[in-house]
């Protein structure tokens, strides 16, 4: 860079900020700085790079670490962090600032992690995060199981062989998740959120044993939180035996290493089988012991005394028919008798208003009547017997016969009577009657004495 | 309902495990008993089979909103 005074004693601002940019870029010291500090106003570009200030005590610088260098990022830059990082101090020329281009960085002293750490658990165990009441109990046989962990990791290895060797029956989703350094807080957090979406059976979130910082994530208290909220059970396997993570208490089960996890998942195929044929067995034994209680039980009722002597079933009925026989016929027999009592008393009554007497009365009133009757019919025949042949003595004395007999005699004129003289004519021819005999006669003369 | 192929692995240990327990209470009648005894060992016979037919199906899950680095 030359400067030319004749043409003009003025720089332009990019001429010196080329210049000043040049003197940084070329100091030895400037170039490769170790600067600690403590971070403040952290922003994430979404292309990866991260810009911050760093402060110490009154004094502030700009920083930026590009995506290259982030990506190798252990930890999560937060507000507030203290950190060590390394990089070199140039100008940016569009704004003129002076800052520090950071290739590395990490936490000043895993101590503060820890406070961080230790503060965190208080807080949730304070809320109940850890306590068993909300701790989701595991299937017994799980159909499916999600895995969250590393594809290419030996913690992954380890789980499909204990799963394949213990429970070949499931079906396992892997979720291949970014399990440590600078992203995986939030990649873990994506991977939970998908495999709770897949409403599987349990999930495991595991990873193999590794350095603290490798094993931060699983301290973070997002993440944390995020295994608490989730609606599947899920089991965590975090590095070794010793390590014992933040999740690891809010999660439904911990296990202390993958494999582990893995047992803790599933049951061993062998104990199923084992446990089938004691089923088996139990069952077969339940059954003949209920057989035998059954053949027992028939035994004893077949045995039963009235079984043997049937008639005894129905001997009481027998006497208890024939008493109610017996009770019937007397009951029958007063019945009738007081019936009979009734009605002979009835009949009584009415032979007493019969009206036989009176009828045996009249009748004899009647007879009586008819003798008398009798009596006096036969009196009047008699009577008029007597009175008849005394009129026909009578009437015998005035026959004309004897009147005849005593010289008597009639004449008759055509059969006529004659009692007059005056009906006779001369000439008629007459028949006179005599007590012997009959003359017949001619008028010759006809005198009347007349007295008329 | 003995003939549900539909039934998962643990429905059909859970079922087991009733009967056996079932099997064992006196209030059950004997006719009920063999019913259950006869489809217990069915169950424990399937259940024996699938565990030996059992192969680990792993399947990768990758997620597209994933890398954007």
């Amino acid at each position: 860079m030359k400067i030319h005074m004749e043409n003009s004693k003025y720089l332009s601002v990019g001429a010196l900020t080329k210049y000043l940019k040049y003197k940084f870029d070329q100091d030895p010291y400037l170039t490769r700085v170790f600067i600690k500090g403590e971070l403040s106003n952290v922003k994430r570009h979404t292309s990866g790079h991260i810009f911050f200030a760093l402060k110490d005590g009154n004094a502030v610088i700009r920083a930026i670490m590009f995506s290259r260098s982030a990506s190798g990022l252990k930890f999560e830059p937060e507000e507030g962090q203290s950190v060590l990082l390394q990089g070199r101090i140039s100008i940016f020329e569009s704004s003129g600032q002076y800052q520090i281009y950071v290739d590395s960085m990490e936490i000043d002293g895993i101590g503060m992690l820890f406070e961080q750490l230790e503060k965190d658990k208080k807080e949730l165990d304070g809320k109940g995060y850890f306590d068993a009441g909300h701790k989701k109990p595991l299937p017994r046989y799980p159909g499916t199981i999600t895995i969250i962990s590393s594809e290419t990791s030996a913690a992954y290895r380890d789980m499909i062989t204990t799963l394949r060797r213990r429970f070949p029956l499931v079906r396992v989703s892997m979720i291949n998740t970014m399990m440590q350094g600078r992203g995986s807080r939030q990649a873990v957090i994506d991977s939970l959120d998908y495999a709770d979406s897949l409403s599987s059976d349990v999930i495991i979130l595991a990873r193999g044993g590794g350095s603290i910082e490798d094993l931060w994530t699983f301290n973070e208290k997002s993440v944390s939180l995020k295994v608490f909220e989730m609606k599947t059970p899920v089991i965590t396997g975090v590095g070794h035996e010793t390590d014992t993570t933040l999740v690891d208490f809010v999660s439904d089960v911990r296990a202390a290493t993958p494999t582990a996890a893995a047992e803790v998942a599933v049951p061993d195929t062998r104990d199923i089988q084992d446990n089938l044929s004691s089923f088996d067995t139990f069952m077969m034994r339940s059954m003949s012991k209920k057989i035998e209680f059954h053949r027992n039980q028939l035994e004893s009722l077949s045995n039963y005394y009235k079984l043997k002597n049937p008639e005894l079933l129905y001997d009481q009925q027998t006497e208890k028919l024939a008493t109610l026989r017996m009770n019937l016929d007397t009951r029958v027999n007063t019945i009738l008798r007081e019936k009979r009592y009734r009605q002979n008393s009835i009949k009584d009554k009415i032979e007493y208003n019969s009206p036989r007497p009176m009828i045996e009365r009249f009748k004899e009133i009647l007879g009586e009547s008819k003798a008398r009757l009798d009596e006096e019919m036969a009196d009047t025949v008699t009577d008029r017997k007597k009175q008849l042949s005394s009129t026909i003595e009578l009437l015998n004395s005035l026959s004309p016969t004897s009147i005849l007999l005593r010289g008597y005699s009639f004449t008759a004129k055509d059969g006529n009577i004659v009692r007059n003289s005056e009906t006779l004519a001369p000439g008629d021819e007459i028949e006179t009657t005599l007590s012997d005999g009959e003359i017949t006669s001619k008028v010759t003369e006809v005198k009347n004495n007349v007295r008329k | 309902m003995s003939e549900n192929k539909t039934e998962t692995f643990e429905e059909k240990m859970q079922t087991l495990e009733k009967i056996v327990r079932q099997l064992d209470e006196d209030e059950v009648s004997l006719e009920e008993s063999l019913k259950l005894y006869q489809r217990g060992v069915e169950l424990s016979s399937e259940c024996d089979k699938i565990l030996k037919n059992a192969e680990l199906k792993v399947e990768t899950l990758n997620r597209k909103d994933d890398e954007d680095e």
